[in-house]
């Protein structure tokens, strides 16, 4: 056996099947070969170190299986059998709005925007929001964005209600929602991450605009409530 | 709850602390790979009447978790997770849950460095367990194919590593 494909062997992974030649070629070279040897030795300790260290992540998962538990449970009340027949309306259905609402809202920013407002607001499909203060206070840390910042709605009676990180078109993203109790804004920071000012586009009820406010990118997005948007950016960007 | 889904859990739950950790590692952060985990654990509901006839359940929701991540990425970026993570750091935008960098191990830092495709097979085999005929089908390519990307992570991570050591002074008499 020559180095290379000692050095190919090395590859697998204990379990895989080798067959019984190969490995005690596998075992001679490495017997016979100190740089090969030295390799292998060196690969095992980088596994052992690389396992060590990431298997001491325990996370735990139990909240977020509670709200996917829940959500099995809310699809599971329509009977079953409907199901496809259903999942083929709202494919199609869904498919249709879904071009109404990308098709003019081609810009990426945008339309992710839109997308997680109508996923996480308009649906509300569960997620893990942060609630307290203390912690969207952390989160708006992280982003550079003032608290002074979020109560920017506060005038025309919007308060912040929940916080959560989210990706906007590949990057990490602050999600924030704010109402009054029937109106809901969804407002996006990248904090100074830069980003193109996209003026206000307005879909089927759903309006969106991109803001600067000197080194903050933003992005607000609003459903059902003309001219909200506008409004939005205008104290966000007046503060 | 339904025999199903009693089935589906029993199957697939005790799998999510590792879905999370490995999604983690593709996201760069808790809070995104909870949304992910959560997102694939809804598609493999969807799909879970295949599961009966699958012969690894742990295999199976690590593919569509996958997936997921593949079809998120597709719609939201093509970018990679270094350069969204390199972007992250220099803006403050980092997680709270992602370790700081000055913390972060050699082999931590050298994880970080690889590829995506590189790094997903390295967490596969090495932290997840999975052999590579398993990986290969999670992640549809041939077992050759993962075989050498395995061969050049582990390259990668060891140069680095040891250049890293040699930098310090370990190890170099």
């Amino acid at each position: 056996m020559k180095c290379a494909e000692f050095s190919e062997l090395a590859g697998y992974q204990q379990g895989d099947e080798m067959e019984a030649a190969t490995l005690m070629a596998f075992h001679q070279h490495r017997d016979n070969c100190a740089e090969c040897a030295r390799l292998f030795e060196a690969t095992l300790a980088l596994d052992e170190s690389l396992r060590r260290e990431l298997l001491r992540e325990t996370p735990d998962p139990a909240a977020l299986l509670g709200r996917v538990r829940t959500r099995i449970q809310q699809d599971t009340r329509a009977p079953l059998r409907w199901l496809p027949i259903a999942a083929a309306a709202l494919l199609t259905l869904g498919a249709g709005a879904a071009w109404r609402i990308t098709r003019p809202m081609n810009n990426p920013l945008i339309s992710a925007a839109v997308r997680d407002h109508n996923l996480e607001v308009k649906a509300n499909s569960p997620r893990r929001w942060r609630l307290s203060i203390p912690a969207m206070q952390s989160l708006l840390e992280q982003y550079e964005v003032g608290w002074s910042d979020v109560q920017a709605l506060l005038p025309v009676g919007f308060i912040l209600e929940r916080a959560k990180e989210c990706r906007i078109d590949g990057q990490p993203a602050l999600h924030l929602v704010f109402t009054d109790g029937s109106r809901a804004v969804s407002v996006f920071f990248r904090g100074a991450t830069e980003m193109p000012v996209t003026p206000q586009v307005a879909v089927d009820g759903t309006e969106a605009a991109g803001f600067r406010r000197g080194k903050l990118y933003g992005l607000v997005v609003t459903s059902g409530a003309p001219g909200l948007c506008a409004e939005a950016v205008r104290r966000l960007t007046s503060m | 709850m339904g025999k199903q889904q009693s089935q589906f859990e029993a199957l697939i739950f005790p799998h999510a602390a590792a879905l999370l950790r490995f999604g983690r590692r593709l996201c760069g952060s808790h809070a995104l790979a909870e949304d992910l985990v959560q997102d694939a654990l809804l598609r493999a509901w969807r799909a879970a009447d295949a599961l009966p006839g699958v012969a690894n359940p742990r295999a199976w929701v690590f593919r569509i978790l996958l997936n997921t991540w593949y079809s998120e990425g597709r719609r939201r970026s093509a970018r990679p997770v270094e350069a969204s993570l390199h972007h992250a750091r220099n803006h403050h935008a980092r997680s709270l849950a992602e370790p700081p960098r000055e913390v972060m191990s050699d082999v931590q830092e050298a994880l970080g460095l690889l590829p995506e495709d590189q790094r997903t097979v390295i967490l596969l085999a090495v932290v997840e367990g999975f052999t590579s005929r398993e990986i290969a089908e999670i992640l549809e390519i041939p077992a050759g194919t993962v075989i050498s990307r395995l061969s050049r992570a582990r390259a990668a991570m060891r140069d680095h590593v040891s250049g890293n050591l040699h930098k310090t002074g370990v190890g170099s008499r």
